[in-house]
């Protein structure tokens, strides 16, 4: 491929366009788990799993640099927008600066490759948790006025930084898991269909 | 979609985003009440005078309830369904502000007006592209979900298994969603989209009186309510 493919063109922008508003709706309608809370410390892994056949096909189609850095830092630009704070975003840019680097390695059509920075790509929902851990003294002393010692000590337990890391790592498997799935859909599905 | 535009009590998207972000402070530290109050009914009269009069009421509403919650000392004998419940209410309560004055940009801010801020804000083609494409997708996008849904039932796929569901739902969205974008990406390049050169809009962004003084009345309440 000559350099001038290697370009991000008006239709692979498009394409990430709608790529992020699937991505987006999935994300929000797998979300709703979250409300209950001991639910949003696996909801990454399902997010992965279930999020993974659309990354995998978007990896299929737009084989070319950034492709993958602006899709994932476009959902927590519009998290932001609509009320998260910056430390979400932040998070988001490291994360998708390994997930890209991880694709770069693997000429950006490797599987293996892919699947493991779908994996990675997959930690930025952590971000969220994060946010929680930051303003954790806060939501620590309403809790324990409102819900009592007990409660909020089981919750101070609960999350915390190597807890934290389990829920990565989960994000990660998870990710891997759904990248597996997609590679299954992409054969069963699209390559008959010729949509890669 | 409405047009907003020429609502002179309609800040631009440049000034409803900045007062996002200043609100995002307050998640990290805790505002006096009384200027907890006086956000919110800024809120709700620019929520008020932009004819979304439902979103005005239950502003005032939702934060009303929200104050409520930490007096109320019957709640910690309640059972732990409903303590899980008022726990989210809790994070839902530090991440109010933000939350509100997001509804306020995505409500009252159209594609146009957005599309020529971000050209104001210097965004990269890159990312503004992408931005405008969501936008004109997004109702698109819940029409094609009901038409899924619809030929399932057509075919009468009724199964609830999660994994099989999945594969009934993407499969043919994604497909659907494909065959969009080439539409979408053609459309653009026939309006010469991807031309490098400065373009003119349609909406311009113009600051009015009412930028300069939502962005002072914001800067002051939350200034405030952190010194006091």
């Amino acid at each position: 491929m000559s350099s001038n493919d290697k370009k991000l063109k008006v239709k692979d922008l498009v394409l990430i366009g709608i790529f992020t508003v699937i991505y987006f709706v999935v994300m929000y309608g797998v979300g709703m788990m979250g409300m209950v809370p001991i639910l949003f410390l696996i909801y990454p892994t399902v997010l992965g799993i279930v999020t993974g056949p659309i990354l995998m096909l978007f990896m299929a189609k737009v084989q070319k640099p950034f492709s993958l850095f602006i899709l994932g830092i476009l959902s927590p630009l519009l998290m932001f927008i609509m009320g998260h704070t910056y430390i979400l975003l932040v998070h988001s840019i490291l994360i998708m600066v390994i997930a890209e680097l991880i694709r770069r390695a693997g000429k950006y059509n490797s599987f293996k490759h892919n699947m493991f920075s779908f994996g990675v790509f997959n930690a930025w929902i952590c971000g969220s948790l994060m946010q929680i851990l930051f303003v954790r003294e806060r939501y620590m002393e309403m809790t324990t006025t409102m819900m009592g010692e007990e409660y909020a000590s089981g919750l101070e337990r609960l999350v915390t930084y190597p807890n934290m890391a389990l829920v990565y790592l989960g994000a990660i498997v998870g990710g891997i898991i759904g990248a597996l799935l997609g590679k299954l859909l992409l054969r069963k599905h699209f390559e008959k269909a010729g949509i890669v | 979609m409405p047009v907003f535009a020429d609502n002179p009590y309609n800040p631009n998207p440049v000034t409803k985003l900045f007062a996002t972000i200043l609100f995002g402070v307050t998640v990290l530290y805790q505002m006096n009440i009384y200027f907890e109050w006086a956000a919110i009914i800024i809120l709700s009269f620019v929520f008020y005078k932009n004819n979304l009069k439902k979103e005005a009421v239950s502003n005032i509403v939702i934060f009303g309830i929200l104050c409520l919650l930490p007096n109320i000392e019957v709640i910690e004998k309640t059972n732990i369904v409903i303590k899980m419940f008022l726990m989210v209410l809790v994070a839902y309560r530090i991440f109010y502000f933000p939350v509100a004055s997001g509804l306020l940009f995505i409500k009252t801010s159209d594609v146009g007006s957005i599309i020529s801020s971000m050209d104001a804000l210097k965004f990269p083609k890159e990312v503004s592209i992408p931005i405008a494409v969501m936008f004109r997708f997004f109702p698109s996008f819940r029409e094609d979900r009901q038409n899924v849904k619809l030929a399932m039932k057509v075919r009468g796929i009724a199964c609830r298994n999660p994994v099989s569901y999945l594969e009934y739902v993407t499969v043919p969205l994604l497909i659907m969603s494909s065959n969009i974008s080439d539409d979408i990406s053609k459309a653009a390049e026939t309006k010469c989209i991807g031309n490098p050169i400065k373009k003119s809009r349609y909406i311009p962004v113009r600051i009015k009186a009412i930028d300069y003084i939502y962005a002072v009345l914001i800067i002051a309440v939350v200034a405030g309510g952190l010194i006091w």
